[in-house]
């Protein structure tokens, strides 16, 4: 499976937005999709996320992400749809069973469920993929006036992605050099053929986050009197934007309530 | 300029019976180029890491003795142990054996401004100190790239860069070029030897390259199973070359041609007073073999 | 042993192109052929593409265009696992593969994958603890190794499955003088004894001592393949592709103009020949110094 979380440089309008601003988008989308309860309008959301992932050219990787998705909303709106209990049953698989029929608000109810959790994934990736993490720490920092130090750390977790993955590549690399197989067999064996990866990868990771302190620290992490390489301040373009963006959740608000 | 005084000093990873380190003495002086060597295992690492305050801040174990850093603040000396390892990055900088655990930003550029930030430096002047740094490491065009996404060697450029732009009055390298090509290696000591020179920053290398560093270092200091064995200026340390056989330890070609040269008869004994100094470049190999001709 | 005399080469790569996802073009049109127990070095600057060609010759990665055979077949149509019957690969960090808790079961991973049990199996781990000196570390945890030994352990590892290729990906970074000819010294009995050895290398005097061709691999293309001696002449090249000759090789060559060669390539010939020629001359002088009366009479 290929989805992408890292940061996709390609200089799109969307990337030239300030990080608070997309930030706002993502808390706004996410927002808005919990207020709406039907799913033409969650639809609708969802298309016009994919229309922004095209307008920063990310829509291969977007793509391919909710393809990825599309197996999990699958299954949770077939949860809901089975053990939503209001609503004019119009379907009981097991008759002696009334809590597991299918309702009309049911059907409706599961929909939204996965048009929604599609929703807030895409709007989240969107903003990952556009947003350099770099960015996304000042803003935190700056403008949501979140401690330096946890706001890095939380960062620096995601920016271990991409590393990570390269290490599970290289380790499973390793070991397939040396004959192993990780295609073995049933669902056992298959969770035996995992070890050779994992282990190493637990190892190296334990390792890695020590001596990560350590480099962060003799470089001076920790100090007093911090500066900031390239800050960025939002321009007319992100002001107009979050005002839209705020004005949207607004009018959600209203209208759900 | 701080300089840095090594107190009997005795260092012991946890549950190892026998101490990494064994009574060292060492003085460096502010301004010294000094370079550490000896098989592996010997404790190069150990003592660069009791010098750079990894051990005791980082690393447990039980150490006895004293690392001083002399004339770092106006109230003289103090115990590298006492000062936090953040502090400390206002005089040291260490670049450690390992290339990829030292990186910490996604992009190149941003691991570079790191220490920088942290360290308060007016932002107008970092992008000039950001491009100096990659270009000393030969690095310029990595300068937007993913660190996840780079070579062996050339994560270890980066990680030498980005110690090189925070300008550290002491500098404390452990085998920064062991992945490095030939002429990134060659780049990167010139460097050093330029810091050293020209801005009196005190170079403490961990290296097994002795060849390229005899030129351009003050002092050689040789490990033996955690003591000094041997330590001196390069021509006065290659005199022993059954000591390096000893240590495994390379003796550089430019001093071995000597020795065989005197073991040929062609030059009188190199502790005699009429004998030719030690060569330590090829260049000097080379002229000292002319004059036999 | 697999030298199989069907005249074909063992490896070949055919016009060899491989872009990474994020990083641009690695390998630029790469063509090349090994034959069964060669004994190569592979060298260039950092990022010229070093690993991720000989990446190629196991199936770890796929060509983005052309093909690597192996054996005459296409290793892009292989499964890896059963590629490694073939070629074995020693990465450049030990830690990606270790993980037992016994160095004796880490050795025998490898041959286990490959089928052998009981005695054969403990006869070839015990064989390869011993090539790389651990027999004493056999029941230990390798993790309690220093890293050089953990670096002789992925070695043994490898060596273990006994396959006829072995490629090494800088075995010798990070080991000390003596580590390094030790585990060079490896590599050569195992070359004598018909495996075809490659591995990777920024250290010019290994080169020059141990391998019998070189492939000299600069920005994504194989600049020069040659055996080390000849790629020692080319001076120019070597500099330009970012490495430097062995200080024995530069002095050998910047002694040659005055008739001094050295047949071992080593500093103690050059001295002997130095000797020699000093001698020679030394000899010449006293003769013209008999015939006329002191050396201030030749001025
Ligand atoms: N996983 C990757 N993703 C993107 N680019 C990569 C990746 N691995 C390597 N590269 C790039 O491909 C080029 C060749 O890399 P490679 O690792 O083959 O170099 P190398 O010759 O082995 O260098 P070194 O001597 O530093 O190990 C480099 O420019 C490198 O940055
Ligand atoms: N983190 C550690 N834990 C336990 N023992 C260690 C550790 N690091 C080094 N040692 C041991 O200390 C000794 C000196 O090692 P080191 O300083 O790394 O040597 P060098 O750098 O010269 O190769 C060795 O015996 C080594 O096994
Ligand atoms: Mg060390
Ligand atoms: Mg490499």
């Amino acid at each position: 499976m290929s989805v992408s979380i890292e940061y996709i440089p390609t200089g799109s309008p969307v990337h030239r937005l300030h990080a608070l601003t997309k930030l706002i988008f993502a808390l706004a989308v996410l927002t808005i999709s919990m207020l709406l309860s039907q799913p033409l309008p969650l639809l609708l959301l969802f298309f016009s996320l994919l229309g922004i992932a095209a307008l920063a050219s990310v829509s291969q990787e977007i793509l391919s992400a909710v393809k990825g998705l599309l197996k999990v909303a699958f299954f949770l709106a077939l949860l809901q749809v089975f053990f939503y209990p209001e609503g004019t049953v119009l379907f009981a698989p097991i008759p002696s069973l009334p809590g597991l029929s299918v309702t009309d608000q049911g059907i409706i109810f599961g929909i939204s469920m996965a048009l929604r959790m599609m929703v807030i994934v895409t709007s989240f990736l969107l903003f990952l993929t556009t947003t350099p993490a770099r960015s996304t720490v000042l803003s935190l920092v700056e403008y949501l006036k979140v401690p330096y130090d946890y706001a890095f750390l939380f960062i620096t977790a995601l920016r271990f992605i991409p590393t990570f993955l390269e290490e599970v590549r290289l380790i499973g690399q390793a070991q397939e050099a040396r004959a192993h197989d990780f295609s073995g067999g049933g669902p056992l064996a298959r969770l035996k053929t995992i070890f050779p990866l994992a282990l190493p990868l637990v190892m190296i990771s334990l390792q890695r986050a020590e001596r990560m302190a350590m480099a962060m620290e003799t470089r001076g992490f920790g100090l007093p009197g911090r500066t900031y390489y390239r800050t960025e301040k939002p321009g007319a373009v992100d002001i107009m934007v979050i005002v839209a963006l705020l004005s949207a959740v607004a009018a959600a608000v209203l209208l759900r309530f | 300029m701080p300089s840095i005084t090594i107190e009997n000093l005795t260092f012991s990873y946890p549950d190892c019976s026998s101490p990494a380190l064994y009574e060292v003495n060492l003085t460096i002086e502010a301004g010294e180029f000094i370079v550490i060597t000896g098989a592996t295992g010997a404790g190069k690492s150990t003592l660069l890491r009791c010098i750079n305050g990894v051990i005791p801040h980082f690393q447990p174990g039980t150490l006895q003795g004293n690392v001083w850093l002399d004339r770092a603040t106006p109230s003289g000396r103090v115990p590298v142990a006492r000062v936090s390892a953040p502090q400390l990055a206002r005089f040291i900088g260490s670049v450690f054996d390992d290339p990829e655990g030292q990186i910490v930003s996604p992009i190149v550029e941003e691991e570079i401004a790191f220490g920088l930030e942290n360290t308060g430096v007016d932002p107008a002047q970092m992008d000039d100190r950001i491009a100096k740094a990659l270009a000393d490491c030969g690095i310029s065009h990595l300068r937007h790239r993913a660190t996840s996404s780079l070579s062996g060697g050339q994560k270890q450029r980066v990680a030498i860069a980005a110690v090189l732009a925070l300008a550290p009055k002491i500098l404390v390298l452990d085998e920064p070029t062991s992945e490095l090509d030939p002429d990134g290696t060659e780049a990167v000591l010139k460097v050093l030897f330029e810091l050293n020179k020209n801005h009196g920053i005190t170079i403490i290398i961990a290296e097994q390259k002795v060849t390229l560093l005899a030129p351009l270092c003050d002092r050689l200091v040789l490990l033996e199973k955690g003591r000094i064995a041997l330590q001196g200026p390069p021509r006065k340390v290659f005199m022993h070359p059954y000591i390096f056989a000893k240590l495994g330890v390379e003796l550089p070609a430019p001093a071995r041609l000597a020795h065989a040269l005197v073991q040929a008869g062609v030059l009188p004994p190199l502790d005699s007073p009429d004998a030719p100094p030690i060569p330590l470049t090829v260049e000097e190999a080379f002229t000292l073999s002319r004059q036999l001709l | 042993m697999p030298a199989k005399l069907t005249g074909r080469p063992l490896i070949e790569v055919r016009q060899l192109k491989h872009i990474y996802r994020s990083g641009g073009e690695a390998l630029k049109g790469i063509a090349l052929t090994i034959d069964a127990g060669e004994m190569i070095a592979v060298v260039g600057r950092n990022g010229a593409g070093k690993t991720t060609l000989t990446k190629h010759f196991n199936g770890l990665l796929r060509p983005t265009t052309g093909t690597v055979l192996l054996d005459g077949q296409d290793t892009a149509k292989l499964p890896v696992a059963q590629l490694a019957r073939t070629v074995g690969y020693v990465f450049q960090n030990p830690d990606h593969q270790i993980f037992h808790e016994r160095l004796f079961d880490e050795i025998a991973f490898g041959p286990r994958n490959l089928g052998l049990r009981g005695d054969e199996l403990t006869t070839r781990v015990d064989s390869a603890l011993k090539a790389v000196d651990l027999t004493d570390y056999r029941d230990r945890d390798p993790g309690e190794l220093s890293r050089g030994q953990r670096k002789r352990a992925a070695l043994a590892s490898v060596l273990a499955m006994e396959t006829a290729v072995i490629i090494l990906d800088e075995p010798t970074s990070g080991q000390d003088y003596q580590e390094s000819e030790q585990i060079m010294a490896i590599l050569q009995e195992l070359n004598r004894r018909g495996h075809t050895i490659i591995f990777i290398t920024h250290d010019m005097e290994l080169v020059q001592e141990h391998a019998c061709r070189v492939l000299l691999i600069d920005d994504g293309k194989l600049v020069i393949d040659s055996p080390p001696r000849e790629l020692f002449r080319q001076e120019q090249a070597l500099t330009s592709a970012g490495l430097r000759l062995p200080p024995t090789a530069e002095l050998e060559q910047r002694l040659a103009a005055f008739g001094i060669h050295s047949d071992a390539g080593t500093v103690e010939a050059l001295a002997a020949s130095i000797a020699r020629r000093s001698s020679q001359i030394t000899a010449r002088d006293s003769f013209k110094e008999n015939c006329s009366g002191g050396a201030a009479a030749c001025q």
